[in-house]
């Protein structure tokens, strides 16, 4: 006969085995969506264009040449140059770093804060509860793009800034998803089993309660990074983003409007890279989504 | 019912009172003094003091705030830097045009967004749907400033169907409504779709089609039941198309409330923009407690 420990450690085991073989089943499932797959290829391609900019880009992309003004795309510039003769292609990619920089650094703070925030409130309950999502509620209660707008007008343009507009944006989001996970948490066997060993809070919120919020947020992650992307270009169009010379797709369709009669190719391309990125972002978010959905087992 | 209501407008005001405190503690945390940038650099130390206490500027955060506060409730949200015009009179104005905006493309989401997504979640993982999804996901990744600018160039300058920008006809409203509208319709079509397909998997639904019932009497049944998540969805899109506005709004030089903001901000005209983003915050809200309100007509079950 086996002992209860045994018994124990043999559930254990079996429990492994079955979410290792979800999470395989979720990859399996989401390598057959083809539009995921392919979003997660661009996205892929424009990451590693971000990283390796200097390599990859044809010239600099502040390089005025004044003989190539508002030339359209050909062989030797796939692109086009711009108003100012710059290699818009070169801008681009130079552009695709601003974008994930931004989107990386407003989505990291975003999660760590928004983290400690949902994971305080839906543990602690009562008027912490009370307090901080009433405050989330604040936040939520801008309409889109009016949050931002307003902190970088009063913090004035630029990286950093456009960095802590974006993450106290998507914040919110994040503290509600943790929160709602913790809340179904708390009442799960593994946490009153923790606490009656004598587990102090901090150490049930940060070993038991963290972890259950990684799926919801890996995914969530994904779809604001389009968000983000799509935010930073509405900022920077606004001319509250990076400032120039720095490209940054959003601008670059800023100063192509100028252009629109003479050389609409200035405005469409960045406007075009924008929503290729995004589409895939969307792409490979909404297939991740599915693929982790544990109804579609 | 009467009770519910209540409840649900007392349950806004919190919020509304957080909106008006935050952006009266970013106007205060602004870089910038407003005295100087009204007089100028070179004003005399007892000019900027004077000033100072005229606007209330010398005054603590919270005093300032409640002050505000009391102004407000009888329609003063003072008078802009810059202009020196009355913050609601300049409110007044821009508003009827962004709701006429906003009221288009909220227009066009709906006739767009809820047939394109009832049709996806019938005829789920057909060829229509897919390819419905992958329109709408397509319309959700467009700028909508670049959707806008695209549309002028086609149809202003190339074909010239269209004026350019700024007000006047309907046919000025045309293309910075489609901006608007096409991407809050994109959202739609998906939060739609989601909705209809959740509704048809639950277990009345089995039952209406066991007992027998033509597919258009189940769809009766998956709408109505879809009706509340549908109209919830509805009041989260103001918040989108109040934010697209603004963006179209500068494209199309559509005089309107997201116009005065980003002029606004570029002249640092704390007091205006304080006021205008009350305004917007204000109309999000009200927005989302029609919907709660909405709630009680539509589902009877909610009476409490």
């Amino acid at each position: 006969m086996m002992g209860r420990n045994q018994t124990d450690a043999l559930a254990g085991v079996a429990q492994v085995a079955v979410s290792r073989g979800r999470l395989y089943r979720s990859w399996r499932r989401f390598c057959r969506n083809r539009a995921a797959m392919a979003g997660l290829l661009v996205v892929g391609v424009l990451v590693l264009a971000a990283i390796f900019a200097p390599l990859v880009a044809p010239s600099d992309p502040s390089a005025q040449d004044l003989m190539r003004q508002d030339m359209l795309p050909d062989w030797d510039l796939p692109f086009g140059a711009d108003q100012l003769g710059r290699d818009i292609l070169s801008r681009v990619i130079y552009g695709s770093r601003v974008a994930f920089e931004i989107g990386t650094a407003s989505i990291g703070i975003a999660v760590v804060i928004g983290l400690a925030i949902g994971i305080t409130a839906g543990y602690l309950g009562g008027w912490v509860d009370e307090v901080l999502m009433r405050t989330m509620d604040v936040l939520l209660a801008f309409p889109y793009l009016l949050l931002a707008i307003a902190i970088v007008a009063m913090i004035g343009p630029g990286l950093v800034n456009t960095i802590i507009a974006i993450s106290v944006w998507l914040i919110p989001t994040y503290a509600r998803l943790c929160r709602g996970v913790v809340l179904t948490a708390r009442q799960s066997t593994f946490v009153e089993a923790a606490r009656s060993f004598g587990a102090r809070s901090p150490a049930i919120m940060w070993r038991h309660l963290l972890p259950s919020c990684f799926t919801p947020i890996f995914v969530q992650i994904t779809l604001d990074f389009a968000r983000a992307i799509l935010m930073e270009a509405g900022l920077s169009f606004l001319g509250y983003g990076v400032q120039p010379p720095t490209a940054s797709w959003g601008s670059m369709i800023a100063e192509g409007r100028n252009e629109l009669l003479v050389a609409p190719h200035i405005a469409t391309i960045p406007g075009l890279v924008i929503t290729v990125a995004v589409l895939s972002l969307n792409l490979f978010g909404d297939g991740l989504r599915e693929a982790l959905d544990p109804r579609s087992d | 019912m009467r009770r519910y209501v209540v409840r649900r407008v007392l349950l806004s005001v919190p919020v509304v009172l957080g909106v008006v405190f935050a952006v009266a503690l970013i106007v205060r945390l602004t870089p910038g003094d407003p005295a100087i940038v009204l007089l100028g650099q070179g004003a005399t130390p007892d000019a900027v003091a004077a000033l100072h206490r005229e606007l209330g500027l010398n005054q603590s955060v919270i005093v300032q705030f409640l002050h505000y506060l009391g102004n407000a409730v009888e329609l003063d949200l003072g008078r802009s830097y810059r202009s020196n015009e009355r913050v609601t009179d300049i409110i007044a104005t821009a508003l009827p045009n962004t709701l006429l905006l906003t009221g288009a493309g909220l227009g066009i989401s709906l006739t767009i967004g809820l047939p394109m997504g009832i049709a996806s979640a019938i005829w789920r993982n057909t060829g229509l749907d897919h390819s419905l999804t992958g329109i709408s996901l397509l319309g959700l990744s467009m700028p909508v400033f670049w959707t806008g600018i695209i549309m002028q160039w086609l149809f202003s300058f190339e074909l010239g169907w269209l004026p350019t920008a700024g007000i006047g006809s309907w046919r000025h409203l045309v293309m910075p409504a489609l901006a608007v509208g096409s991407y809050t319709a994109a959202n739609f079509v998906r939060m739609v779709r989601a909705t209809v397909i959740e509704v048809m998997r639950e277990d009345f639904v089995r039952t209406a089609r066991a007992k027998g019932l033509r597919p258009g009497g189940v769809l009766h049944h998956v709408l109505r039941n879809a009706t509340i998540p549908l109209v919830t969805t509805l009041g989260l899109q103001v918040g989108l198309l109040l934010g697209g506005s603004i963006l179209t709004e500068t494209v199309f030089a559509w005089p309107g409330i997201g116009l005065q903001m980003i002029q606004a901000i570029n002249g640092r005209d704390l007091v205006l923009i304080q006021g205008l983003v009350l305004v917007t915050a204000l109309l999000f809200v009200g927005a989302n407690l029609i919907v709660d309100i909405s709630y009680v007509f539509l589902d009877p079950r909610i009476e409490r």
